[in-house]
């Protein structure tokens, strides 16, 4: 059961009690107080009757040369046009579309903004012999960086040690000398 | 003209407020004389109120809509014209105000005697629009005399109080249109329309007893 409001909680209500602008429940406690309050109704009562009398006031209106006097000030400009911002041109061109064609649109953009990223992704992934012949023109070997090889009649201690050697030289995570190998066992 | 087709013809003729905007936009002369029709009573009565000199508030009225006429460029879709009009007169009444020029019914007091009185030798005392309510409680006062003391006891309250009540009891705003008008939080606009009530309830309380 609510308990009811004492004066000092209502009485800064009251204006917007008076309008009807109260939530529901609010609403019905003023309610309830100021029909036991003759303190609060008289406040409430007095409200309405100040937003009554200011609501009956006659109204002043503009002079008739109103409109001339104006346009004689607006002689030397003119109404500017409005300059459409980048966002709004684009909703403009996107609304005009048409729901067939947004999802198209939305999708090849999608792909073309995520193309730049696939394409570093592949060139980074470890191992990727299909991806370094594709990219064969564009992934030449890195000048100055060594790089092991292996032939006939080299013994296989003697490719460790040379390999160990080679890959302390390496930056952690650059694959670019495992992409460009000539021995695919390396 | 039967008076339904008349009625009909009337309602299609009538522009929203966005569709003179855009037209306004778009350099359209009519559409700017539409939108003056349309609200130039509204904001001059507003006005009218704010400063209590008629003068004033056909220079401020005018003045709004020359504001209106060479920035409508600039106008966002994101409030309505009503509330943007409602600012600029808002904007331009605090400017008159910090100027110290427009607010005649502050400056002026009300004991002060009346030009013609001062003319006078010996003139001291005050008559000019505030009767006495101890000495005549039962007088009738005419719609203008009554509005004459309404407008001064809206000149009593500070120009806060006095736009957030004109706004909602005679312009007949929303608590959130004034909110925008005003560029203030809601709750900001319902403490300001209870004290200027709560003020007015003062300075009216012959007329609210009567």
């Amino acid at each position: 059961m609510a308990t009811m409001l004492d004066c000092k909680k209502v009485q800064p209500l009251l204006s917007e009690f008076v309008d009807g602008t109260l939530p529901e429940e609010t609403n019905w406690e003023v309610k309830l107080h100021v029909t036991s309050c003759a303190v609060c109704q008289k406040v409430a009562d007095d409200f309405t009757a100040t937003a009554r009398l200011l609501g009956n006031l006659e109204r002043a209106e503009p002079s008739a040369g109103f409109e001339a006097a104006l346009a004689a000030r607006l002689a030397d400009l003119s109404l500017k046009p409005h300059r459409p911002s980048l966002r709004e041109r684009f909703a403009e061109w996107w609304q005009a579309q048409g729901a067939a064609r947004r999802p198209v649109l939305a999708s090849a953009a999608a792909i073309a903004a995520l193309a730049p990223v696939a394409v570093v992704a592949v060139l980074n992934l470890p191992g990727r012999d299909g991806g370094a012949e594709a990219m064969a023109g564009a992934a030449a070997p890195p000048v100055g960086i060594q790089t092991a090889s292996w032939s006939e009649g080299e013994s296989l201690e003697e490719l460790y040690d040379d390999h160990a050697e080679f890959s302390s030289s390496l930056l952690l995570g650059d694959s670019s000398v495992v992409l460009t190998s000539s021995d695919p066992r390396l | 003209m039967c008076p339904v087709m008349s009625i009909a013809r009337s309602l299609t003729l009538t522009h929203s407020d966005s569709t003179l905007i855009a037209r306004c936009q778009k350099a359209d002369i009519a559409a700017f004389n539409e939108i003056v029709a349309r609200y130039k009573s509204k904001i001059y009565n507003y006005l009218y109120r704010m400063t209590g000199s008629a003068e004033d508030a056909e220079d401020l009225t005018q003045e709004v809509f020359v504001r209106m006429y060479t920035n409508i460029g600039s106008f966002r879709a994101e409030s309505s014209l009503s509330t943007w009009l409602f600012r600029i007169a808002g904007n331009l009444c605090v400017d008159a105000f910090r100027r110290g020029k427009k607010e005649r019914g502050v400056v002026t007091s009300l004991d002060a005697p009346t030009p013609r009185e001062a003319d006078e030798e010996g003139a001291t005392h005050a008559t000019r629009d505030v009767p006495d309510w101890s000495h005549e409680p039962d007088n009738l006062l005419s719609r203008k005399e009554l509005g004459g003391q309404i407008q001064a006891a809206l000149q009593k309250l500070p120009p806060k109080l006095r736009s957030a009540v004109v706004l909602h009891d005679i312009e007949g705003l929303a608590y959130d249109e004034i909110a925008a008008s005003e560029g203030i939080p809601l709750g900001t606009v319902k403490s300001r329309i209870f004290n200027a009530r709560v003020a007015l309830r003062e300075h009216l309380r012959p007329y609210l007893e009567a």
